[in-house]
């Protein structure tokens, strides 16, 4: 196992148990028993990190330490100077360990002398204590060799709460804001003096933006280590057999976006193990393996990323959460006219389960809507495939960074729009009538009025027209896409996306609001929601 | 209750907020468009890089539509994290001390007028702002969810 990427994470667990034992110790010498407890802790905690991470003369050496407190705390062996003196020199000796970790060097060095020491005195031998030369000379040689002042050194690995950096990305948005301003007047300005201030602030403050969010960047990993955990349990309860299998999860995401995905992803995993999997006896009268699998995965979609899970188990059927639908008092010409996607998607409408039983956990229509509103809140999309006895999956898109998207600025009616470029295929300029379908890439986009459908009630003029085409992602996975007809595009944008607050925050065909450099709102369109109602309107 | 107060006469009418809550008055030729607007919702605007909601007051109140063009005076009001603008159309603006409105009878109101002051130059009504903020949001959510 590749434990080098947990090396940072592990030395600064390390050195604070270390200034824990330094101070505990302390204590101890002028008499506090009160201490040992902590002390203990410290070194039981070195010792399993030190374990897991392969360094064997650090986790010998805080055993060995913990064994002697072990002694003191519960037979009663008495703190002698002899004893403290001995634990002080072991603490320098991992100390120099540590510091050999931090260094990439060999841990080469012989930790026996400490260890016999610790051991005697673990047994109430009486050591005499060393004038100068400790045990284990060549790693109190190397603690000495340090430089002067190194045993004040601090970590070059910083712990910082995750709100500084939340913080931080907010100021960077406020500083593109500011940069957006200055943009505009410069572009009205003929001083090359302040072009050339605005260049160098914009690189700075890409540079800083570029930093900060790599520095909030976390692996998948990171959230799904505790899910075969999760799983395991959840099955034992279910009575069932269930495996987990994550592929691709080395991907990173910001880490607010991966912060709000534990939640949906363990409502979706108690779905797929109380409802999706069947029962070993059943699976095995279907010809199935006794055992179920989940499978999640992730892979990067452009700059997304998309996360599915995916069971073997029962599957929905459509038909049966239309009549649900129906039931929960759904509009019957509408359900009726739904696509096997569109019907799917019904099992987050909130109340609405396919599940015939309802478990501790799951099955009580509560969660999918839940689920579906996270993701979106997320800036993600989520979308459900499923075949009747062969499973389901669940498909979630999100982005992987937060707050600043690239955008194309577009003009719609009097208005202006923000569309992510991540979305747009292809932007075309047309001039005359404008057309009711265009070729791309081998097929008819149907194209449609951004203005009338976003509700703007201002007509076309026409001449001069821009199609925006975006991919619709279909069933069957064919691509086919949609033309938005606007009247104008404008310049790319690094736009700082500020998040819909209310009374706005639920607001139809928009997921997010950024302020133009001179004051004025413009919205960041929500592709999927737009993508639904033109569907929606091609349709009738 | 009894705060300095922003007046703002609308149509005969003289409604009051407590300036304890306005965050400012910005002044705009046009009203941004805000996707699902109805009803007395008429835009957004922004205020030191902050979107804000913006309602027509008048709409609100006589369900009387301000004219669309012209200057918006909108009074930016804030509590917590709740934010609205009220626009006043070219409603003029100005002061009522807290000194004044301790020698004047009050009585409860109830919709969006949280009570009315007896003045001497007539009533002063109380404006409930945030049961206004409620129905904006309100509004907003049903236009969202309608298709």
């Amino acid at each position: 196992m590749d434990t080098s990427k947990y090396k940072a994470l592990y030395l600064q667990e390390t050195n604070t148990h270390l200034s824990g034992i330094e101070a505990g110790l302390l204590e101890l010498e002028k008499g506090s028993l009160s201490e040992v407890d902590n002390l203990f802790r410290h070194y039981h905690s070195i010792k399993g990190m030190s374990a897991s991470m392969g360094y064997e003369p650090l986790k010998v050496l805080s055993h060995a330490e913990e064994d002697l407190l072990d002694r003191i705390r519960s037979k009663g062996l008495e703190p002698s100077p002899g004893i403290i003196t001995t634990l002080f020199e072991c603490l320098d000796a991992l100390k120099a360990l540590v510091r050999l970790v931090e260094e990439d060097k060999p841990l080469d060095l012989d930790v026996s002398p400490f260890i016999s020491r610790l051991k005697a005195l673990s047994e109430g031998k009486q050591t005499p204590i060393p004038a100068q030369a400790p045990p284990g000379a060549p790693v109190a040689a190397q603690a000495q060799a340090a430089p002067a002042g190194a045993e004040l050194r601090i970590s070059n690995v910083m712990k910082v709460e995750g709100r500084v950096f939340d913080e931080l990305l907010t100021t960077i948005g406020d500083l593109f804001m500011a940069l957006s301003s200055f943009k505009e007047l410069s572009q009205r300005s003929r001083s090359i003096e302040l072009k050339d201030g605005v260049h160098l602030l914009g690189k700075s403050v890409n540079a800083l933006h570029k930093n900060i969010l790599s520095a909030r960047m976390l692996p998948i990993r990171d959230l799904t280590e505790s899910l075969p955990r999760i799983v395991r349990d959840i099955s034992s309860k279910a009575g069932k057999d269930v495996g987990l299998k994550i592929e691709g999860t080395e991907i990173s995401l910001d880490r607010s976006i991966l912060e709000g995905l534990g939640s949906p992803l363990v409502h979706i995993i108690r779905n797929a193990v109380d409802h999706g999997i069947e029962t070993p006896s059943v699976r095995e009268s279907e010809g199935k393996p006794r055992s179920g699998t989940i499978t999640l995965s992730a892979h990067a979609r452009k700059d997304r990323a998309v996360i599915e899970v995916s069971d073997d188990g029962r599957g929905i059927d459509p038909e049966k959460i239309k009549m649900k639908a129906v039931e929960k008092g759904a509009d019957p010409r509408r359900v009726a006219a739904m696509s096997r996607k569109e019907s799917l998607m019904l099992v987050c409408l909130p109340g609405l389960t396919s599940a015939e039983t309802v478990t501790e956990t799951s099955g009580r229509g509560v969660g999918m809507d839940i689920v579906k509103a996270v993701v979106e809140g997320l800036g993600g999309a989520l979308e459900i495939e499923s075949e009747p006895g062969k499973g389901t999956t669940i498909r979630m898109e999100l982005p992987r960074t937060t707050s600043i998207i690239k955008t194309l600025l577009v003009t719609a009616g009097s208005e202006q729009f923000l569309f992510p470029i991540t979305k747009i295929e292809r932007v075309i300029e047309l001039s005359g009538e404008t057309p009711a379908t265009v070729e791309y890439a081998g097929c008819k986009a149907p194209v449609v009025d951004l203005a009338l459908l976003i509700g703007l009630s201002e007509k076309r003029a026409g001449g001069q027209a821009t199609i925006v085409i975006v991919e619709k992602e279909q069933e069957a996975r064919e691509k086919a896409y949609v033309g938005f007809m606007v009247d104008d595009f404008g310049v790319e944008l690094d736009a700082y996306i500020k998040p819909l607050l209310p009374p706005m925050s639920r607001l139809w065909g928009v997921s997010g609001i950024t302020i133009m450099g001179d004051g004025r709102p413009v919205f960041l369109l929500d592709i999927p929601q737009i993508l639904s109602r033109a569907a929606n309107r091609l349709s009738s | 209750m009894f705060g300095d107060k922003l007046v703002i006469a609308l149509e005969g009418a003289r409604l009051a907020i407590d300036t304890s809550y306005v965050a400012g008055i910005v002044e705009v030729d046009g009203m941004p468009f805000l996707p699902g607007r109805t009803g007395f919702v008429s835009g957004v605007i922004s205020l030191r890089n902050e979107p804000v909601t913006v309602i027509d007051l008048k709409m609100a109140f006589s369900a009387w539509p301000a004219p669309t063009s012209g200057t918006h005076r909108v009074i930016v009001v804030r509590d917590k994290s709740a934010l609205l603008g009220l626009d006043a159309g070219e409603a003029s603006i100005s002061f009522f001390w807290a000194e004044e409105l301790k020698a004047c009878p009050f009585r409860k109101g109830s919709g969006y007028i949280k009570g009315e002051f007896d003045t001497d130059d007539g009533p002063l009504s109380l404006l409930d702002w945030k049961t206004l903020f409620e129905e904006t949001a309100r509004i907003l959510h049903l236009e969202g969810t309608r298709v």
